[in-house]
């Protein structure tokens, strides 16, 4: 009874978790809900400059569509009241424009989106001005506008050399507050006037404003390079100390037995956890610094920037490095092994090896530390001969339980596509329709090419209620998630550990019972992920989409979250093409703030637990 | 190996035959040449003789068992190779038959059994029937048959002999991994042990 109770407030809490998982990582990015949310910021220090736009964003969204209704109604009534609206809707999308950019000049996407809404307003906007422009009714104002512009003309000229003193006196911010007041109470009305003649009105200010643009822009870029590269410092993975301390380790536990590292006195198998540890934190922070350089890609205008070149021989190199790292101290503490211990030592290593073989889901370090542990094995004819008969017995059967259940997943195929799949498929670019997805590149991409609403409108349209199939689920103590392949991320609304019927199963193939644990790396890994987690693929519908920009996605990654590629493993992402020489005026351009990442909150119909795939009501019959 | 010795036993004994025929007369010539004749086919004979020993040899080196069994339709397989495990801490024995001999090289049709048993060598086997899991795959990456610990087969040892053991399947039906086919099995398995070890 007691245990009933507890595992009913268990799932309350994790189902209340579930429920806060969507509203704390996508406060406000786009969602199946509310497409027009604006995308978030990773930098804190733009929170004004975001809020001005969102808010421009969201009146004009509403005061545009309610003119395009009227307009197209035949309704709209073309009087000075409306003509001031409407210039008033002009300027405000101006410094929609304007916002958008200074937020792309510091690497923030949500910038880059709000461009292509700005984009999008203009496109309601414009033919209602040329309608009015033509409108017989508006004649007469248009002829005030046109006269009070041409009374008016000298104090521009006057004006926009006030400007040029500021410009000449390199007081530049204050330059641009001035010249950007005074072209919004130009261009409020100066909109309804033929294009060539709002011209001749701007022109004194040419020369000015180019200078203020390029000047302004310049710096900009320059003191958020400066600041990002000071945030990128201090996240930056320690990748050579990591590996510094490993080799440490190896040297000490080959003449001693144990290693004195960080403060602290470990045995072989104990700093396997911490090994654990300091590779979760690599990763983490692998995954934060990426996200952030793309950030700095863009806003020192190159794609592909050194350090990020740099950054990817390091990782590469430590990736490798690590798994021959632990590899190594396993094989030195065999070589001290001696028949008598060579068991023991033998039996600590598995389950302390185990996590990061299930978490790297790569074979290498399976690999290198199974011939590693060889080393204890051929100390001992009896642990030989354990193992050996722990092989037999369990070796081929996990092989073909894997088998068994990629066979099962495959038997859906047809009706449950791979969520990237699915995505590729139906937002891609045809002939009516500007895309989104693509396998361009030879991997998969997710770019803006419509504003961020625009997107979420299609996806709603196109992907929701399908069927898909994610996997590998990773299961937190916070979260369930569906590891990120191919610009997609889920999270599920039913989160169960592995049920205990399921775990049995488990147990069975692996020959663990109360006396016996696994005995091989390969049998101790599956038994980890077997009880770390719940499922490890999903079948179900998709219910809800969140557009979430890959930058931001990266660089806010929390803690728990780590797992979103396999450890030592970061997936590939198009975020530009390297320019062709070393410069970049050949035409490479940046086009990191614009990928996208699509999380789906998905609802089971199947589940697969390991080696098994039910349905959810055969899961929820035994689970009861 | 055996064949090459053959084949320079044969040159050898043409050369000592050509390099006699220099310093002899007409006669002892054709003594010579007859003779060398004669040997000439005792050592082609010997080594057809050799020959058809090593093919021998080789169809026994290359005999790795085999696999005959009925599903929905006829599955077999040019390789059976048996493991026999044994515990030291009293823990039931393992069998275990597979149609391939590295697992990292599986051919297709593959098949797996797997099963637990209280005897301590092969040889208590025969006669006995003992419950096993099995898979079975009759194509790459295609679906798959099973049987697993929750409803397994039933097998019959036949015999044990040689290295090689003998196996039929008595009843048992395999689940498909579409989750709605099934069907019975029948058939053998001639399998090779494959492990030195008790």
């Amino acid at each position: 009874m007691f245990y009933r109770k507890q595992s009913v407030i268990a799932f309350a809490l994790i189902t209340y978790l579930t429920m806060l998982f969507p509203s704390r990582f996508v406060k406000a990015n786009p969602s199946s809900e509310d497409p027009h949310k604006p995308l978030v910021l990773h930098d804190k220090q733009y929170d004004k400059l975001h809020e001005n736009a969102a808010r421009i964003y969201s009146t004009e969204l509403k005061r545009l569509a309610e003119f395009s209704e009227l307009h197209q109604v035949d309704r709209l009534r073309v009087n000075q009241g409306t003509m001031r609206k409407l210039g008033q809707a002009n300027i405000e999308l101006i410094q929609l424009k304007w916002l958008a950019l200074r937020l792309q000049y510091v690497g923030e996407p949500a910038g880059f989106d709000f461009e292509k809404r700005y984009v999008a307003l203009k496109k309601q906007l414009d033919p209602i001005i040329v309608y009015m422009r033509k409108h017989p009714d508006a004649q007469a104002v248009i002829a005030k506008i046109k006269t009070a512009f041409g009374r008016n003309s000298k104090r521009r000229m006057q004006d926009a050399l006030q400007i040029q003193e500021r410009v000449n006196a390199e007081q530049w911010e204050e330059a641009e507050t001035h010249l950007h007041k005074s072209v919004l109470s130009i261009r409020v009305g100066s909109c309804f006037l033929n294009p060539g003649d709002q011209d001749k009105i701007l022109l004194p200010y040419g020369k000015a404003e180019s200078a203020i643009t390029q000047t302004l822009e310049k710096l900009r870029r320059d003191t958020a390079n400066a600041q990002l590269l000071q945030r990128l410092a201090a996240m930056e993975p320690k990748f050579q100390d990591l590996l510094d301390n490993l080799a440490d380790a190896q040297e000490q536990i080959k003449t001693t037995g144990t290693a004195r590292i960080a403060g602290k006195e470990w045995t072989g198998p104990d700093f396997m956890g911490y090994i654990a540890e300091q590779w979760r934190e690599v990763q983490l922070r692998s995954h934060r610094w990426r996200g952030l350089e793309w950030a700095r890609c863009f806003v020192v205008n190159d794609p592909v920037t050194p350090e990020l070149v740099d950054f990817r021989k390091k990782q590469t190199a430590f990736s490798r490095g690590i798994v021959k790292a632990i590899a190594g101290i396993i094989a030195a503490d065999a070589a001290r092994a001696t028949e008598a211990n060579a068991a023991v030592l033998y039996e600590k290593y598995l389950p302390a090896v185990a996590p990061l073989v299930a978490e790297s889901r790569g074979n290498e370090l399976l690999t290198d530390c199974e011939q590693a542990l060889t080393g204890f094995i051929e100390k001992s004819p009896s642990l030989a001969n354990d193992v050996h008969y722990y092989q037999i017995g369990t070796s081929e059967l996990i092989r073909w339980r894997e088998r068994a259940a990629t066979a099962a997943m495959t038997s859906r195929a047809s009706e449950f596509q791979q969520l990237g799949r699915l995505l590729r498929n139906s937002m891609g670019r045809t002939d009516d329709f500007r895309g989104f997805a693509s396998g361009a590149q030879g991997r998969d991409v997710a770019s803006l090419v419509m504003s961020g609403p625009e997107t979420m409108l299609a996806i709603n349209e196109r992907m929701l209620q399908q069927n898909a199939t994610v996997s590998p689920i990773v299961f937190t103590k916070k979260s369930s998630f569906g590891q990120y392949p191919a610009r997609t991320n889920t999270t599920q609304s039913i989160l169960k550990p592995t049920p205990k019927f399921i775990l049995n199963s488990v147990k069975r193939d692996l020959m663990i019972n109360e006396d016996n644990a696994p005995y091989s790396l390969a049998g101790a890994a599956a038994y980890h992920r077997a009880t770390k987690g719940g499922p490890t693929a999903i079948f179900g519908k998709l219910e809800q989409a969140y557009l979430e920009a890959l930058i931001t996605r990266f660089v806010k990654l929390p803690d728990s979250a780590w797992e979103i590629s396999p450890l030592g493993q970061l997936p590939q992402e198009y975020v530009g093409s390297p320019a062709v020489q070393s410069n970049t005026s050949t035409g490479a351009k940046p086009e990191s703030l614009q990928q996208m990442i699509v999380r789906f909150s998905i609802q089971p119909q199947w589940v697969q637990y390991g080696p098994m795939v039910i349905s959810i009501d055969e899961l929820q019959a035994a689970t009861q | 190996m055996a064949k090459k010795q053959q084949f320079w036993a044969l040159v050898t004994t043409l050369a000592t035959v050509v390099s006699s025929l220099a310093a002899c007369s007409k006669e002892e010539l054709t003594d010579l040449v007859d003779s060398a004749r004669e040997q000439v086919d005792v050592a082609i004979e010997q080594a057809k003789k050799g020959s058809e020993e090593i093919d021998v040899d080789a169809e026994n080196a290359i005999f790795d068992g085999s696999i005959q069994l009925q599903l929905d339709k006829v599955v077999s397989a040019d390789v059976c190779m048996a493991h026999f495990a044994t515990s030291n801490k009293g823990r039931p024995s393992i069998l275990s038959l597979q149609s391939y001999r590295n697992p990292k090289r599986t051919s297709f049709p593959a098949v797996y059994l797997l099963a637990t048993t209280e005897a301590s060598a092969l040889a208590e086997l025969v006669g006995t029937r003992i419950s096993a899991q099995m898979f079975v795959q009759p194509l790459k990456d295609g679906p798959i048959w099973a049987a697993d610990s929750s409803s397994p087969i039933e097998v019959s040892i036949t015999g044990f002999d040689a290295g090689i053991l003998d196996v039929t399947v008595v009843s048992g039906v395999l689940q498909h991994s579409d989750g709605i086919g099934s069907s019975p099995i029948s058939g053998e398995f001639r399998a090779v042990l494959a492990t030195a070890k008790n």
